[in-house]
């Protein structure tokens, strides 16, 4: 059995991962406590589950350049999250507003992190998967 | 500085592919690709497997080069 390619164990896992956050926050958010808010709760639970399981399996290594361009991603992020924060911060002195957060909505604003993060890995690494022999 | 190396015309000699390459040294064959177009520079651990395998010295394969 062929191993599993950093690529799609990285959408296996980071991309369900930001998913099923994302989708808890919505639920938290605007789903009130019903029969079909607690079946997309089990739902989101598997597909959890599925990640870890992904998680276990054979995959090629995840070695120094890949380690690197995870690194990359990462600090990628940070920037574009430090950015955000400070044209929220204006935006908010200016109009003299005030944000509120509750627990849905932090838990999306993670997944949300999590999926730009998977999205920067992605495409950083493949460039290096363009060209072959 | 640009890294330039000769991994490709070793590894052509020897046949060994990108893929075998890369499961000996225990790396991803992207990493192997980018090695050989120059656009990563490899930690000394992994330059050292690589040369071992080559059968070469790391100064006879890597070489940094002003642009």
């Amino acid at each position: 059995m062929s191993k599993l390619s950093i690529k799609n164990k990285e959408l296996m896992t980071s991309g369900v991962v930001g998913v099923v956050l994302i989708l808890s926050g919505a639920i938290l958010l605007f789903l009130e406590e019903n029969l079909f808010a607690v079946i997309v709760d089990c739902v989101l639970l598997l597909a959890m589950l599925f990640a870890v399981w992904i998680q276990r399996k054979d995959s090629e290594p995840f070695d120094e350049m890949t380690k690197e361009n995870s690194d990359e991603a990462a600090n990628k992020t940070a920037y574009l999250l430090h950015i955000l924060l400070v044209v929220l911060a204006i935006y908010l002195l200016i109009s003299r507003q005030t944000i509120t957060l509750n627990g849905g909505s932090i838990m999306m604003f993670i997944g949300s992190i999590q999926l730009i993060k998977m999205a920067f890995f992605l495409y950083i690494d493949g460039k290096a998967s363009v060209e072959g022999e | 500085m640009a890294l330039y190396t000769k991994m490709k015309e070793y590894r052509t000699k020897l046949e060994i592919s990108q893929e075998a390459l890369a499961n000996q040294v225990g790396v991803r064959r992207e990493t192997i690709i980018r090695l050989e177009r120059g656009q990563y520079n490899p930690s000394l651990k992994l330059a050292m497997d690589i040369s071992k395998i080559l059968g070469v010295t790391v100064e006879e394969l890597f070489e940094f080069r002003e642009e």
